[in-house]
């Protein structure tokens, strides 16, 4: 019966996944017409040959948002079932931030090796970032028993670096600045040949290795001891956790600017439609529905003609959910 | 013959300001010598006994108003709030400053806001052998660096304005918003408002009426077939000039067409349209003018980097691509001062080549 429910959830969600990328491609200022699809899809130029780029647009910034809402709900419900806390998440814990000063150092900072183009170095530098404050995390939690007081270290952490964007701000000129302002407030667009093929890549390869995966997860779900005396190599799942985490928010905060909410609102939406802990379930659940609300968040900014920024729409669809995990939290605290 | 000599010296005493006042006097200027032409932003209205410079908004949005209020005859004398004469200012911006240099008064400037984004010309290593002081780098005015540098008066901005802030510890505040104004022309008559504040009416009227004679005889008419539209996009939204601004007049005066003539509410409201939109209506536009800061040597393989559409624009095939680089043109300091040069450039570069590079624009190749 339950199984038959998770398929049906899964099913809707597909469908309504794909009703939204179809939306995806006609959300805009222009109105597009099928024949322009059409002519987009049988490589013939139409009348118009702004509409075809209007569409390869569109349909780029779909392609993106899917992944980048896939690759941090994953990335938070990894987070959430190491850390076994509900709250935890690329944003909350302060990864996302370190993703932030890597770029910061390259956009700011003026750090760009020779030899290197800018996507490389930044995404090399996002990586650092994001993978040292991990590293913290990690080191952190063999002294911080208590996962909420884990949570503020993360918070702390992420003021850390706010704090050192600052000062980086006072050395940088007016263009970098506003370049990395705006960068700030998240988009899934302007993604396009080369940068769409390496963001695609490496956050599928992410996403693909989670999957083998599971089966530590759901043993790491029941308490480290009960992993341990099944045979999971701890220290193998940690690397792997850190690895993978700080990988996926690197790629997507270095392409899509620190997007959030999306981390920790999935995997709590997941796991209340399906009320499983078992990630051959959750797993899947959470890339689907990180990629609708994803998606969902760059139509309705859409929708304003591009004057509202992503993160307002991430914080609009994701805070209540937040909001209602801790109300839960307080009756029943445990994942 | 001691009360004769005291009664002498005491003469002596008595006559030296009166022989101050005369030579004050002879530097008065008439109330018709500031006349305001253009401007739109600040304006002068007389009483029986004094004559007041009233600065407000141009924005329906947005409102505010400041006023210098002068005793009659005299523009030496403001008695409203500054001390006069005016030896000591702080600036917001540097468009202040520019406005200040114009008239050989830099000396007069002791803090400024966020030097660290001026170009570094010669001004700026004036700024620095004065050792002015950076009263801001980022966000608010430091209040303990203004109090430090006592200027007479700091010349502020009136965007998220705090008077209070300012009068709690005494410092002399006014509005300046020159950047309201929408003709190239309106915004160099601020001269004359800096004029009266550093007692350089006669050199403001002068430098504006010999630039603005000049502006006014470059002034063509519209050609309809002169497309052009302006900058680039930030994300999902590309934000324009106003047709009605500063610089939407200088295109216009200039005889370009600018796509979006007929738009916008108001001179300060920018128009702000989707991508998708802009890349519509501007494909087949004759002239792309960029007004950004990118490093020295930007191309037009840059820009076609950018986004993968612009090699279809008509203006980047035809190499028409209009490009100011503001982190090393003065467009945003002399260039405040030198409409009239900015036109021109803008006139000449329709007619020649590639290799155009005028002091603003050149295009990009």
């Amino acid at each position: 019966m339950k199984q038959l429910k998770i398929i049906t959830w899964v099913l809707i969600l597909v469908i309504l996944l794909f009703g939204l990328i179809i939306g995806s491609l006609f959300a805009g200022e222009i109105n597009i017409d099928w024949q322009s699809f059409m002519d987009y899809f049988t490589n013939t130029t139409g009348s118009n040959i702004g509409y075809q780029y209007i569409i390869e647009n569109r349909l780029n910034r779909t392609i993106v948002a899917v992944f980048a809402g896939a690759a941090l709900s994953l990335a938070g419900l990894i987070l959430q079932v190491f850390f076994r806390n509900p709250l935890a998440g690329p944003g909350v814990l302060g990864i996302s931030s370190g993703a932030s000063l890597g770029v910061a150092a390259v956009v700011l900072g003026g750090l760009n090796f020779q030899g290197f183009t800018g996507y490389t170095t930044s995404v090399l530098a996002g990586f650092i970032g994001s993978f040292s404050v991990l590293m913290l995390l990690i080191l952190a939690s063999k002294y911080i028993r208590q996962s909420v007081t884990l949570l503020v270290f993360g918070l702390m952490i992420g003021f850390f670096t706010s704090a050192i964007l600052n000062v980086l701000y006072q050395w940088a000129d007016a263009e970098s600045t506003r370049e990395f302002v705006v960068w700030g407030l998240g988009s899934f667009e302007g993604i396009y040949g080369n940068a769409l093929l390496f963001f695609i890549v490496f956050v599928g390869v992410g996403i693909g290795v989670s999957f083998f995966f599971i089966k530590p997860l759901n043993a790491l779900a029941l308490g480290v001891e009960y992993a341990q005396t099944i045979g999971v190599n701890m220290r193998q799942l940690k690397w792997f956790i850190i690895v993978i985490t700080g990988l996926l928010t690197a790629i997507v905060t270095v392409f899509c600017g620190p997007i959030g909410f999306l981390g920790i609102a999935v995997p709590q939406l997941v796991r209340m439609l399906s009320r499983s802990q078992n990630h051959n379930v959750l797993l899947p659940l959470c890339l689907l529905l990180g990629a609708i609300l994803a998606l969902l968040s760059d139509i309705f900014i859409r929708v304003f003609d591009g004057n509202v920024p992503l993160n307002t729409a991430t914080s609009l669809l994701g805070a209540p959910i937040i909001v209602w995990t801790i109300i839960k939290m307080n009756k029943r605290f445990s994942i | 013959m001691k009360l004769i000599l005291i009664s002498l010296m005491l003469c002596l005493v008595a006559c030296q300001p009166v022989q101050k006042k005369e030579e004050n006097s002879s530097a008065y200027l008439p109330i018709s010598a500031i006349n305001i032409e253009v401007a739109k932003g600040f304006n002068i209205v007389e009483t029986d006994s004094t004559f007041k410079m009233i600065i407000h908004s141009l924005s329906p949005k947005y409102q505010f108003e400041d006023s210098l209020v002068f005793p009659k005859k005299s523009l030496k004398k403001p008695f409203k709030h500054l001390i006069n004469p005016i030896e000591r200012i702080a600036c917001q911006s540097s468009t202040h400053l520019i406005f200040i240099n114009a008239l050989n008064n830099t000396q007069k400037v002791k803090g400024i806001s966020e030097m660290q984004y001026m170009p570094k010309d010669s001004l700026y290593q004036v700024l620095e052998s004065n050792h002015v002081v950076e009263i801001n780098k980022n966000g608010e005015a430091n209040i303990e660096k203004l109090l430090a540098i006592h200027p007479d008066v700091f010349l502020v901005y009136p965007f998220e304005w705090q008077s209070d802030r300012f009068k709690k510890v005494n410092i002399k505040t006014l509005l300046v918003s020159e950047y309201m104004e929408t003709t190239p022309l309106g915004r160099l008559e601020w001269i004359k408002f800096f004029g009266i504040l550093l007692n350089e009416s006669e050199k403001a009227a002068t430098i504006f009426k010999e630039k603005s004679r000049k502006y006014e005889a470059l002034v063509v008419p519209v050609d309809t077939s002169e497309t052009i539209f302006f900058n680039l996009p930030f994300n999902d939204t590309w934000d324009m000039p106003a047709p009605n601004s500063i610089s939407g007049n200088l295109l216009k005066d200039a005889g370009y067409q600018y796509i979006y003539a007929n738009l916008g509410e108001g001179a300060n409201d920018n128009l702000v349209q989707s991508k998708e939109k802009v890349w519509l209506d501007a494909m087949n536009a004759k002239y792309w003018l960029i007004i950004a800061n990118r490093p020295q040597g930007y191309s037009l393989a840059d820009l076609k980097q950018e986004e993968t559409i612009y090699k279809e624009f008509k203006a980047v095939k035809d190499k028409k691509v209009i490009f100011c680089n503001t982190g090393y043109s003065p467009y945003f300091t002399q260039g405040i001062i030198a409409p009239d040069e900015m036109l021109k450039e803008l006139l000449e570069i329709k007619s020649q080549g590639v290799d155009y590079a005028g002091v603003y624009f050149r295009y990009l190749k």
